[in-house]
């Protein structure tokens, strides 16, 4: 073979491992000087056959949890998005999951779980709902509604939206958004791409900022530049404005298919803001109503503080724009000064009899509820009482509008004097509502006296009606006063109706803060919770659910430490309380802290009817739960309507550390041992230093025999001196235990049980009563029938101290 | 469970038909388009994975560490395309694979971190080969790689876009910026001939005198 032969063969043969077919190398005989080359070759073509054969990774994992993942819907940069069947609910969700190392450095997998936890209590209709976040193995998984459809982007491939339809859209989002800010997070990727409008037209706004790969600049740049507020382009940290910017973006982008600042790469979007370069909405989309017009404008001002303030702003700036009904109104409507004015005066055309009040149910099950509030009239002749009567109709509606569930069609205040006389059915049937509600204002001798009546569209009947005397103060806080007990009695009297309360996102924080701290109840973290509550009432002092929470928390650390003197009633809670109630009286917080405050009196009746009508209204508020067992089931001794009552809590609220606690308390006290310590460990797991998880499973391990491993609970400090105390006492260590006691001579909580296992009856009863003249009849109560204190029972002492303080025998 | 439908998913790793090139991809995920990212994904994906997964050990190899390994690589390495002139150069897939290999590479080290009982030696067993390394032994692997790196970034591109990756000669011609599938056929055949000359250089110079 020549030197070209040879050459020619050694490039066939490169071909051949090029191309990837068969090589039969045994057979390729060349010379010596070029095996080495050879040898070379056979090395590569092995390279590149274990790659072409090796195995392609699966990428789906076949379950996650208790999910069982179907197949995938979308390969996302931050992670993938399955469809799963959840076993234990018997649904299809969605999964996404996000693996450990896609994630940022300053981005833990717990932060991940964390917001997904707090998204998953926003519920919104246009919010996809989370049903849950955890960490499993390296992968943290999100899983939520699986929404059917095409994004706004698909859609958009195929037309834009109509001026209309953008007005609906927006409207559904705004309030989504501001759900989530509510909850005191940021979305900070609002785009077409994350929104799903569902196969019956439902959007929803889905991928929340969990999931996002970090909050740095470069990569919020990598991801969606045409959305970006421009200040959130400059470096500065996103916020409810910026949001509200890209929602702006996102109207603009379906009534146009374009975006209002242009550029190819996220340098050229950033010169662009620079040089404040935008394309005009009205010149983009010259049809476009010029209402809809300014307010996208409003939304995507490049100075965030001339956007609207929230995203519930825009909404209800929208909600005005949206077509009203065809009809006679129209003539009305074109004629009144403010465009969409809604004004008529409807007295005199009301039943005549006052005394009827309606009784049975006020709109058949199912039917919404929708208002219309037509100005308050002031039949005299001083044009001052119009105003004050306009102004209170104003405040009517204001707090109508911020209730949930319910419809309310304000009625814009217009200067048109006299105003048109409509009557009642007919403005019904036009606004589309089913209930009205108007009234007049009277002044006798300098006092306002305010008349309120609702009715109900459909057949005129009174569904109610009453008289609101001034109470005090100037015009303004007369009508603040008014409007809000003219508001609350009509929720009371439609019994429904929860109202929202719109926090700016930094409030809410510390909202969210406090809540967990009352959670975590225990002395430190609710004095603790009870700051950051007056922090939040410092800027709304009519936040009736942190008052409620401020009144639950002063609640929790006035009962003080062991050692401590019982401090005298805090009037705090007792105005606290009441205030929230006043405010909100179907607020579930608020109820719930008016039980608290009951229990705290020994009204255990009322304060059992507050906690039942409290988780009536809201069965997954879990400090309710656990307070009504905590202040009136347990000093009752009712353990088993406890445990019932946990349970459901636990239904309603799986993760929620306070429920378990509590409910190891109640089993241990019940002699559920096993339950108790497994209850116990399952807070202790996930939060080692959750308050009174350790003590609960030092007593159930102590009391199933398990000493040695109780002891070294109760010895770990702060040292649980009243059960070592027990536990060496009925451990046969008599000295130890008589030793403890004589250190803490002046605590007779932990005397009462040193002695108690000591079987010494007398000391024991001495240390009862001494607790009890302290003020802690409540830790008494708890303590009297647990089992550690059985050497009490059947003695006629018990008796009368139960008798003394209202338990039942 | 529709298993046949995950199977089909998890072994194509043929490039989807999609007219669009990786350039223009690449382009408009860097001007903030998520869906071309997204595309991106699922064009490179797959092969990567694949690649990956002859490249690891086999304790590392646990099918999904190597999927969201090579995810990660490839997040990192597509948000930093915006300083990579991605035209003509044919570079791309060397950037990838330079990409996942770091981030292999790290991964082991973390790996080799963590676990504080276990001494280097235990390490050093418990790794193994990974099925190239049994394939062919370490040293040819080292050999293969030095030469690799000595080549022309094409000529780099050729090797790694066709032998490791697997690449259609069309898509080699498009990452090449070849004007034809048969131009970058010979291209890679020609750097083919250049790697392996390149170490049968490296062979004569480790047997040469003193070794």
């Amino acid at each position: 073979m020549d030197l070209a032969e040879h050459a020619h063969l050694i490039d066939e043969l490169a071909g051949s491992v090029i191309d990837g077919t068969p090589v039969d190398w045994t057979s390729a005989t060349v010379e010596p000087s070029a095996g080495p080359l050879l040898a070379q070759l056979q090395i590569v073509a092995a390279v590149a056959q274990v790659h072409r054969t090796a195995p392609v990774p699966s990428a789906i994992p076949e379950t996650w949890g208790h999910l069982k993942i179907l197949d995938r819907i979308g390969r996302g940069s931050f992670g993938d998005v399955y469809r799963a069947w959840d076993s234990r609910l018997d649904r299809e969700v969605a999964l996404k999951l996000i693996p450990a190392i896609g994630l940022a450095d300053d981005q833990l997998p717990s932060s991940v779980i964390q917001e997904g936890r707090l998204l998953a209590r926003v519920r919104h209709p246009n919010v996809a709902v989370i049903h849950g976040a955890e960490q499993i193995g390296h992968r943290t998984g999100l899983w939520m509604e699986l929404v059917r459809g095409r994004t706004l982007e698909e859609a958009l491939r195929d037309r834009t939206f109509t001026p209309d339809e953008v007005i609906r859209i927006g409207i559904d989002l705004a309030g989504a958004v501001a759900a989530v800010h509510a909850a005191g997070l940021l979305h900070r990727d609002i785009k077409a791409q994350n929104v799903m409008q569902s196969e019956d037209g439902r959007v929803v706004l889905m991928d929340f900022g969990t999931g996002r790969e970090s909050v740095d600049e470069r990569s919020d740049l990598a991801g969606t530049p045409l959305y970006l507020a421009p200040e959130v382009f400059a470096g500065q940290a996103a916020s409810a404005q910026s949001d509200v910017y890209s929602l702006g973006v996102l109207l603009y982008h379906l009534l146009t298919c374009s975006f209002p600042v242009q550029g190819r790469t996220p340098a050229e979007v950033r010169r662009a803001h620079e040089l404040t370069e935008r394309i005009d909405l009205r010149a983009a989309c010259p049809g476009a109503p010029a209402r809809l017009v300014a307010a996208i404008s409003r939304a995507i001002d490049p100075n965030p503080g001339r956007r609207y303030p929230s995203a519930d702003a825009l909404g209800h700036e929208l909600e005005r724009l949206v077509p009203r009904s065809r009809g006679r109104w129209l003539g009305y409507v074109a004629a009144a000064a403010l465009g969409i004015a809604l004004v008529f005066t409807a007295r005199g055309l009301l039943p005549d009899s006052r005394a009827r009040a309606l009784s049975g149910p006020v709109l058949s099950a199912g039917e919404p509820l929708t208002i219309a509030v037509l100005p308050f009239a002031y039949p005299g002749p001083e044009p001052d009482g119009q105003l004050v009567a306009d102004g209170l109709t104003s405040e009517i509606a204001h707090r109508l509008g911020v209730i949930d569930g319910l419809s309310v069609h304000a009625a814009e205040i217009s200067s048109a004097v006299p105003r048109p006389k409509v009557d009642i059915r007919t403005a019904g049937r036009d606004l589309h509502v089913n209930l009205v509600l108007t009234g007049s204002v009277v002044a006798s001798s300098g006092q306002l006296l305010v008349k309120a009546d609702l009715v109900r569209v459909a057949d005129l009947a009174l569904v109610w009606s009453d008289s609101f005397p001034q109470t005090g103060g100037n015009v303004k806080t007369a009508q603040d006063d008014l409007s809000l007990s003219i508001v609350n009695r009509l929720r009371l009297h439609v019994g429904q109706g929860q109202r929202r309360y719109d926090r700016d996102p930094d409030v809410n924080q510390l909202f969210l803060k406090a809540q967990f701290f009352l959670e975590r109840r225990h002395i430190d973290n609710s004095r603790l919770a009870a700051d950051l509550y007056e922090q939040v009432l410092a800027r709304d002092p009519l936040d009736a659910p942190s008052l409620a929470g401020l009144a639950s928390a002063i609640g929790a650390f006035s009962r003080a430490r062991p050692g401590e003197s019982m401090p005298p009633p805090d009037p705090r809670m007792d105005e606290a309380a009441n205030e929230a109630y006043r405010i909100d009286p179907l607020l579930p917080q608020a109820l719930s802290a008016m039980g608290s405050l009951r229990a705290r009196d020994r009204d255990f009746l009322k304060a059992e009817e507050f906690f039942r009508e409290a988780l009536k209204r809201n069965p997954t508020l879990t400090t309710t739960y656990t307070e009504f067992v905590l202040t009136v089931l347990e000093p009752m001794s009712r353990d088993d309507e406890s445990l019932k009552l946990l349970k459901d809590a636990q239904k309603v609220a799986p993760d929620s550390y306070d429920v378990r606690r509590v409910m190891a308390m109640v089993q241990v006290d019940l002699g559920l041992y096993d339950d108790a310590i497994e209850s116990a460990q399952w807070v202790l797991e996930r939060d080692p230093v959750f308050p009174f998880a350790g003590k609960w499973l030092g007593r159930a391990l102590m009391l199933s025999g398990r000493v040695e491993e109780a002891q070294s609970i109760f010895e770990r400090p702060p040292v649980d001196a009243g059960l070592l105390g027990y536990l060496y006492a009925v451990t046969g260590r008599r000295k130890e235990a008589l030793d403890l006691a004589a250190l803490h001579a002046d605590e007779p909580m932990r005397l009462m049980l040193i002695y108690g296992g000591l079987g010494d009856k007398n000391r024991a009863f001495d240390a009862l009563e001494k607790e009890i003249a302290n003020g802690f009849w409540w830790r008494a109560a708890h303590w009297i029938h647990r089992p550690e204190m059985a050497v009490l029972r059947g003695d006629p002492r018990l008796d009368a101290i139960k008798t003394r303080l209202g338990l039942p025998q | 469970m529709p298993k046949d439908r995950i199977a089909r998913d998890a072994g194509s790793v043929d490039v989807p038909a999609d007219p669009t090139t990786t350039f223009e991809l690449l382009t408009r995920a860097n001007g903030g388009d998520r869906l071309a990212l997204e595309a991106l994904f699922i064009r490179h994906g797959p092969r990567l994975r694949r690649w990956a997964s002859g490249r690891l050990p086999a304790w590392a190899r646990e099918m999904t560490d190597t999927d969201d390994l090579v995810q990660d690589a490839l997040l990192q390495t597509f948000k930093k395309l915006e300083g990579f002139d991605v035209r003509g150069t044919g570079a791309l897939y060397a950037y990838l694979r330079q990409a996942v290999l770091n981030r292999v590479k790290d991964e082991l080290r973390r790996k080799s971190r963590r676990p504080q009982a276990v001494t280097l030696d235990d390490l050093a067993v418990d790794a193994g080969p990974s099925p190239l390394e049994r394939a062919i032994g370490s040293e040819a692997l080292a050999r293969y790689e030095a030469a690799l790196a000595q080549l022309t970034p094409d000529d780099q591109a050729a090797i790694i876009g066709r032998l490791e990756l697997g690449c259609s000669y069309e898509e080699l011609a498009e990452t090449m910026g070849k004007p034809t599938p048969d131009a970058a056929r010979k291209a890679a055949q020609r750097a083919l001939m250049k790697l392996v000359a390149q170490m049968e250089l490296l062979l004569s110079e480790q047997s040469s005198p003193g070794v």
